[in-house]
C-alpha cells in the first residue's frame, strides 16, 4: 500500500469510519474532527500497512485508537467498562430516551425510531456500544471486531449478546413490531 | 439437542456464524419446539429492526475536502 492509494481508500471507508466514530462520540462536530485525525494518520500510515490484517481491521482499529485517545484526554473524561463478566451492576442503561412516537407515517415514523434507537445506543458503555456498532451496523464479523477494539472473541460475544438482549427488552416495553409498505420490520410506541 | 443449547447459541445461529451441521440442528429444534421458535423469531426481529433503521449519516462535503487538503491528495 502506498499514498497513491488513498484517495480510493477514503472513498471506499469515508461514510463507514465518520459513522463508526459518530456513533461512539455521539457530537456532530467532535466526529468531524476525529475523522479528519484518522484519516490523517491513516494516511501517513500506509506504507506500513503490511498486510498482516484485512485492510478494513487496520482502518477501524486506527478509527478506534482515535476516539480512544479522545476520551482519555484531559478535556474529555470517560472511562471504558472492561469487566464484562461482573458487569451486572452497570445497569444505567435507560430508556427515558425513548419517549416520541405520536403518528403513524412511516416517514416520521422511522426518524422517530431512528432518534429512539441512537438513544439506546448512547445509553449504552462505550465498550458495548463500540461492539454493536461494528457488529450490527457496519457489519463486521466477531473476530475482526475482536481485532478492532483489542479485545478477546469471548468479550465480544457477551458484550454484542448483552446488548442485544438490553435492546430487546426496551423494544418489547415499549414498541410493537410490524412489517411496513416495503415488508421492513419497523416498531411503533406502544400506547401507555 | 435442548432448548438451553438454543439460548447459548442464539447470536452465532443469528449470524449464521456456525458449523452448517449445527445451523441444521438448531433449525430442526426451532421446528419442534415452539418456546424456542418464538423467542428466536423476537429476538431477529429487534436486531432486523435496529438495522433497518439505524441510518447512516453522510459527513459533510467539507470534510473531504478539508481531509484532501491536509494531505496534499487535493491536486
Amino acid at each position: 500500500m502506498n499514498k497513491a492509494d488513498f484517495k480510493h481508500i477514503y472513498s471506499e471507508y469515508e461514510i463507514s469510519v465518520y459513522n463508526y466514530i459518530w456513533r461512539m462520540v455521539k457530537d456532530t462536530q467532535t466526529a468531524e474532527d476525529l475523522t479528519q485525525d484518522a484519516f490523517i494518520k491513516i494516511y501517513q500510515n500506509l506504507v506500513n500497512f503490511r498486510g498482516d490484517s484485512s485492510l478494513s481491521t487496520w482502518i477501524f482499529k486506527i478509527a478506534t485508537n482515535t476516539y480512544l485517545d479522545y476520551f482519555r484526554s484531559a478535556s474529555h473524561k470517560k472511562s471504558a467498562i472492561t469487566d464484562d463478566l461482573n458487569d451486572e451492576q452497570n445497569d444505567e442503561w435507560k430508556s427515558e430516551e425513548i419517549d416520541r412516537l405520536l403518528s403513524i407515517d412511516e416517514q416520521y415514523v422511522k426518524s422517530e425510531m431512528n432518534d429512539c434507537i441512537r438513544g439506546f445506543l448512547n445509553n449504552l458503555p462505550d465498550d458495548y456500544r463500540a461492539v454493536i456498532v461494528l457488529h450490527d451496523l457496519q457489519g463486521l464479523k466477531n473476530k475482526e471486531v475482536a481485532q478492532i477494539l483489542d479485545t478477546s472473541l469471548d468479550n465480544v460475544k457477551i458484550r454484542l449478546h448483552r446488548a442485544r438482549r438490553k435492546f430487546q427488552t426496551v423494544l418489547s416495553e415499549n414498541c410493537s413490531f410490524y412489517q411496513n409498505s416495503e415488508n421492513v420490520f419497523s416498531c411503533v410506541r406502544k400506547e401507555n | 439437542m435442548s432448548c438451553t443449547f438454543i439460548d447459548k447459541n442464539i447470536d452465532p445461529y443469528f449470524d449464521k456464524e456456525l458449523l452448517d451441521s449445527e445451523l441444521n440442528e438448531i433449525e430442526q429444534h426451532l421446528k419442534s419446539c415452539p418456546d424456542c421458535n418464538k423467542k428466536y423469531l423476537s429476538y431477529k426481529k429487534s436486531i432486523r429492526v435496529m438495522r433497518n433503521l439505524f441510518d447512516d449519516k453522510l459527513p459533510p462535503v467539507s470534510l473531504k475536502k478539508s481531509i484532501l487538503s491536509k494531505t496534499g491528495e487535493d491536486k
